[in-house]
């Protein structure tokens, strides 16, 4: 399965160039990340992570969000320009 | 009449170019049921007649939140609209994948569309180059490059869409190509000859399946599919994450191919980012910003609203003097001119608040405080965006209910309008203030050096705020089941607030209030007013200060005193045997267990005018005030007939004040409630769920007081 591959964005590191591999689907929250872009292939950086598990900021092909950090544990990601076998 | 939409992500200046398209035409109405605007305007292009709609900024059609099943239901004719001769959608290049993903769906529904290619000058600063004939190509519908502020554009824009009226197969885009399970999905739905009468083509599939997309719970045609879909083995998840795919998979390269981005210095947005999220500086900032609102709304509105209380006196003053003594007299000045007037006290401060959030709004902060203040909002399970709605409670419940506009999700924004009467507003002051006063202004300071008032003026601040979490909590799980609506937020750009926008913006909102809460406020007051007036009952003729008056020789100072005594008592009789007088004896057997005697129990009925109106009925019920000369004095009076007349101790104060942060005490916040939710059910629950724990609490506070020997 895919989901293996990558890592998960909640964990990823910050500002490192990432790729998206797959958006599992978990509900209506993740059809909204999808319906955004967060489709695989697509570029993302985290650019910052409020203190204490709070919401994500993430560059998303070229725009900014802001998401909490369950919602980015259904996106796995691996550092862009990566060969996408993983 | 050609009819024409408007749709677009949010902040992609569709109601910049709205403006500019209709001019003065503009007209902002209300869809049914639920509170977006709804904004329509014409335009006269050669002989025809253009009647244009801005839809609500969505990303999707496919609908999360109000905003998006309005574009819906607008688009597909769910309000009774005639069928769209063409759709401008209005697209923001910086973000052209995205974009485009909304313009490919609203062209599944079998509409034509012009792609209106907004903020060019934004782009071009931005380091973006387009390829707007080879755009044009690849989707097949006009495209347009416009400025959209500056009114660059609008003329081809124009010509864009009567060329696509004239001929709506210009409009058309080359459709995606979609996956085999989309295919098949559209053959199990077209076996349903609903589905089949519905429309042609994509759209068809489009509107047939729709409903199962968006909530598999529907009921009506999307239940057939529904069957069609599962008889065809069809997952209905993984239909809608290849819909999902598809239009990406088809929009990525094609941009790819139209637009060159050359590397740029960060953006100021970028920049001032790096300080205003950031966890240390970010916070102080917020901080910084609430603080000023907060101070706006609570302090720099007293000279406003004062000006308009004094305004009220003098206006009703003056109709007193015209119209002759009677019922009709009473009925205009202490029901519909009170009401009037406690109509008007709230325009200063919903004026401060809104000028402040759409300020916010405008320039991009607000985006950002549902950033910084998420973590702690999500311990309260409450959205980030609930905080502006709360902070601004605590100067007054009416504007803070009015505030949770801001918040996108029903449910989240139902739970925020419900907490928001347990936050202390500036009307429960003046009670706290009468009672500290009169039962706890010669107790020993705490520890020597805290003064007990200020403790338990703390501690009801704080007991409003602790019932509220719990409160919200329990919603949560019962009313409004399942997370708060997750945190999903587009930062926009910060931009420089434009005066006109942010003055419309607090315009529409304060006629809405006065207009619409104004009424229910009105009619609220003549009911309390009818309450204390009705039925009519003399003073008994050898009523002491009856005699008083006929044994005093008239016109000196003892006759005075003897007839203003007199009106007093009148006055306290009238009160004593009217329907609310006698409600307050009858329900003397409930509330006695808090320690209030049926005084307090009239106080408590006449104090649902407002809060801060306790003191004044309480003057009323003990016939006393003739004497005050001010404020003070006359508070001070009310406080000592509380002591002498209804035995009030400190813990029956404390009683009092406890049902005082918690209750339901001020029609003008069941009046907002009843408008913003468009229906008396949730202010009647919102009345019932807070008395019924203010009894309770007050109930705990004076008999645990009693049982562990205070008085
Ligand atoms: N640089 C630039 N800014 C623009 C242009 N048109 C609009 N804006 C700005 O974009 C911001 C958003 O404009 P609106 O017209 O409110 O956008 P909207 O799409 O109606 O937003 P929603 O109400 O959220 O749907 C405003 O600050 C406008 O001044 C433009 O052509 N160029």
């Amino acid at each position: 399965m895919t989901q293996a591959r990558g890592t998960c964005l909640a964990d990823a590191p910050l500002h490192v160039p990432l790729q998206v591999l797959s958006v599992s689907d978990v509900g209506a929250m993740t059809d909204r990340l999808v319906e955004f872009g967060m489709t695989p292939g697509a570029r993302v950086e985290i650019l910052r992570r409020a203190p204490w598990s709070g919401p994500l900021l993430i560059r998303l092909r070229h725009f900014v969000l802001t998401m909490r950090p369950d919602a980015a544990r259904a996106v796995r990601v691996q550092a862009a320009g990566e060969q996408p076998d993983g | 009449m050609a009819e024409i939409a408007l749709a677009g992500n949010p902040n992609t200046g569709k109601t910049t170019l709205f403006n500019q398209l209709t001019g003065l035409s503009a007209h902002v109405g209300n869809y049914p049921g639920i509170t977006v605007d709804r904004r329509t305007g014409t335009r006269e292009v050669g002989n025809q007649s253009w009647h244009l709609h801005d839809l609500p900024g969505t990303y999707s059609l496919v609908a999360s939140s109000p905003e998006e099943q309005i574009a819906h239901h607008v688009l597909t004719g769910q309000y009774g609209d005639a069928a769209f001769d063409a759709v401008i959608v209005v697209i923001d290049p910086m973000n052209l994948a995205r974009n485009l993903f909304l313009l490919l769906q609203v062209a599944e529904l079998g509409l034509p569309v012009v792609a209106a290619l907004n903020m060019m000058d934004a782009a071009k600063e931005g380091g973006l180059s387009l390829e707007v004939d080879d755009l044009h190509h690849a989707l097949g519908c006009p495209v347009v490059p416009m400025v959209a502020r500056r009114g660059d554009g609008v003329a081809a824009l124009e010509a864009a869409v009567a060329s696509v009226i004239a001929d709506p197969s210009r409009g058309q885009v080359r459709q995606t190509a979609w996956p085999a399970i989309v295919d098949r999905a559209l053959k199990a739905a077209q076996s349903i000859p609903e589905v089949q009468a519905r429309a042609d083509g994509d759209a068809r599939w489009y509107l047939a399946t729709r409903p199962v997309v968006l909530n598999a719970e529907r009921a009506g045609l999307g239940d057939e599919v529904q069957t069609a879909l599962a008889d065809a083995n069809i997952d209905v998840s993984e239909l809608r994450r290849a819909m999902v795919h598809a239009r990406y998979a088809w929009l990525d390269p094609l941009v790819e191919r139209v637009t060159t981005r050359s590397p740029r210095p960060p953006s100021w947005t970028t920049r001032i980012d790096r300080f205003a999220l950031h966890p240390v500086a970010g916070t102080a900032l917020f901080l910084l910003v609430m603080g000023v609102l907060f101070q706006a709304v609570f302090a720099w509105s007293d000279p406003a609203i004062d000006a308009i209380d004094g305004g009220a006196s003098a206006a009703s003053a003056w109709i007193a003097s015209l119209l002759p003594a009677g019922l009709l007299k009473d009925v205009l000045i202490d029901g519909v001119l009170a009401g009037v007037a406690g109509t008007l006290v709230f325009v200063p401060q919903i004026t401060v608040l809104f000028l402040g959030i759409s300020l916010l709004e405008d320039t991009g902060y607000l985006a950002r405080t549902a950033f910084l203040i998420d973590r702690i909002m999500r311990m309260a399970g409450l959205p980030g965006k609930s905080f502006v709605p709360l902070l601004s409670s605590f100067a007054c419940n009416v504007p803070g209910v009015m505030a949770a506009r801001t918040i996108a999700s029903p449910a989240d924004r139902m739970v925020t309008m419900l907490i928001a009467p347990l936050m202390t507003c500036s009307a429960r002051l003046p009670v706290y203030a009468v009672v500290i006063a009169a039962v706890f202004a010669h107790s020993e300071p705490v520890f020597g050096f805290l003064s007990l008032g200020g403790l338990i003026l703390t501690g009801l601040y704080l007991l409003g705020v602790v019932v509220a979490l719990l409160v919200a909590f329990v919603l949560r799980r019962t009313v409004f089941q399942g997370e708060s609506a997750p945190l999903l937020l587009e930062m926009p750009p910060y931009r420089r607030p434009r005066t006109g926008n942010v003055l419309r913006v607090v315009w529409r909102r304060l006629r809405h209030f006065l207009v619409e809460t104004g009424s229910v406020i009105v009619a609220l007051t003549v009911v309390l007013w009818a309450l204390m007036t009705f039925p009519h009952s003399e003073l008994p003729t050898d009523h002491p200060a009856q005699v008083a008056v006929t044994t005093t020789q008239a016109e000196t100072p003892a006759r005075k005193t003897a007839e203003a005594r007199l009106d007093h008592a009148k006055q306290r009789h009238q009160l004593e045997h009217s329907i609310a007088g006698r409600m307050g004896k009858t329900i003397e057997p409930a509330i006695a267990p808090l320690g209030f005697d049926w005084r307090i129990g009239i106080g408590l009925i006449g104090s649902f005018a407002a809060r801060e109106v306790l003191i004044p009925v309480m003057g009323q019920v003990y016939g006393r005030g003739a004497e005050a000369e001010d404020e003070d004095a006359f508070n001070t009076a009310v406080g000592d007939s509380l002591v002498r007349f209804s035995g009030m101790t400190p813990l029956v104060g404390l009683s009092l004040m406890v049902f005082f942060a918690i209750a339901m005490q001020c029609m003008s916040t069941i009046a907002v409630l009843q408008r913003e939710t468009a229906s008396w059910r949730w202010p009647i629950f919102a009345v019932v769920y807070l008395n019924t724990l203010a009894y309770l609490l007050s109930l705990a506070v004076y008999q645990g007081g009693q049982a562990l020997g205070y008085t």
